[in-house]
């Protein structure tokens, strides 16, 4: 099939009428001189080269019109998703201030258990942590350049993109069960409904999306974090990484981290009630802290 | 020579009036052109072979755009539509550029 494509490339209608067209005239010589040449070949002919210059110029003005439309269109989307996230990072720091202003009424209210208060909501990460802790750096492997290894954008996904949310969620857990008091990944600090999944190709954590160098930053008995995650099995997995993929793992202990503080969700209780007004219990968190 | 004054009559019309072509056909406009082109050099590789004939070009024009454009259609009901264009393209682009170098042969006895 492929090969009467490559060698007729010329539909056989052309050639069957032709042949039918010799074929009748030899049969009636002299009748009629061109029978099947019948009155509307011409217009038909006219008017299929003007379809084809009509086509030809409205494909041409579709491609050049819709190209900026669509440009405008993912522009207009670009700025309303930055407008939002301008929005969102406004309300974020309005309900910081609201609570820390809400936190300092309390205090001056109710002087007596304010100790213990205090104590929780850095647990919770409703207060900004400071102290000594330990400090992961997790990073891909450079890109290969485009001499090593053919064309660039040529090396599969999994070569560029060793590190996953399971790396990174191993590695807060492991921080979590060495006694860390607060942890952050690339900033976000985590509570206790945190998450840190996958999808697609970037690490969400609290539907926040991350993407390398990764920090993970812990504060905690400095010693003791950094002799418990050196020894625990993530970190050796980490270390073979390393060696394999040429990943980036570094921990280092540090004597000043400082780990924002975060508006905390209210937890939704599961309860007695109808159905319509039964909250959603909450949902297990991914990073399973132990607390 | 007709062909050719109705060709340029109606790329002349075509900036003129500007038509504005649905969305819903905007994906087979490509195809379309394709297939057209196709049709266009298989007639003039048939004129100057010496058969050319008006009611196969005209049939054979209005079917190429029309299955072109229900291959793709199909391919999108089925989810494989920018597979089936590139199998479209494909062909019709082989057959284009052996009339082309028919026609070329023609001209230029070369």
């Amino acid at each position: 099939m492929l090969d009467d494509l490559l060698d007729n490339p010329l539909d056989p209608g052309y050639r069957l009428a032709f042949e039918a067209r010799l074929a009748r005239e030899s049969a009636s010589v002299g009748d009629k001189p061109s029978a099947d040449r019948r009155w509307w070949d011409g217009p038909l002919l006219w008017l299929a080269c003007l379809a084809v210059g009509v086509l030809l110029v409205v494909a041409y003005q579709q491609q050049h019109q819709s190209a900026p439309a669509r440009e405008a269109a993912r522009k207009d989307l670009i700025d309303r998703i930055e407008r939002l996230q301008q929005t969102g990072d406004s309300l974020d720091g309005r309900a910081k201030a609201l609570a820390s202003q809400v936190a300092g009424l309390r205090d001056a209210q109710l002087p007596g258990n304010s100790e213990e208060l205090k104590r929780l909501e850095l647990t919770s990460g409703a207060l900004p942590a400071t102290g000594p802790g330990v400090r992961i750096d997790l990073d891909e492997p450079p890109a290969p350049t485009s001499a090593a290894n053919g064309r660039p954008g040529t090396t599969p996904q999994e070569q560029v993109a060793v590190l996953h949310d399971r790396d990174i969620r191993a590695v807060v857990n492991e921080l979590w069960a060495a006694g860390a008091e607060a942890v952050a990944v690339n900033g976000l600090r985590l509570t206790a409904t945190s998450f840190i999944r996958f999808a697609g190709e970037s690490v969400l954590v609290d539907f926040q999306p991350i993407s390398a160098p990764y920090t993970i930053e812990a504060i905690g008995n400095r010693n003791a974090l950094l002799v418990a995650f050196a020894d625990s099995s993530i970190a050796r997995q980490l270390k073979t990484m390393t060696a394999v993929d040429g990943i980036t793992f570094r921990f280092t202990g540090k004597s000043g981290l400082r780990l924002q503080s975060v508006t905390v969700a209210q937890p939704h209780y599961a309860g007695l009630g109808t159905a319509a007004t039964s909250s959603p219990s909450p949902s297990p968190s991914a990073s399973e802290s132990p607390r | 020579m007709i062909a050719a004054v109705a060709l340029v009559i109606g790329v002349v019309l075509g900036i003129v009036l500007r038509p504005t072509v649905p969305l819903w056909l905007e994906p087979y406009l490509p195809i379309a052109v394709v297939a057209a082109l196709d049709a266009v050099f298989g007639g003039i590789r048939a004129r100057l072979d010496g058969i050319f004939v008006a009611k196969v070009f005209v049939v054979s024009f209005v079917s190429n755009v029309l299955v072109a454009a229900l291959i793709v259609f199909m391919g999108d009901k089925l989810g494989v539509g920018g597979q089936l264009s590139t199998a479209v393209v494909v062909v019709l682009g082989i057959r284009i550029f052996g009339n082309a170098a028919a026609i070329r042969r023609h001209l230029f006895r070369a």
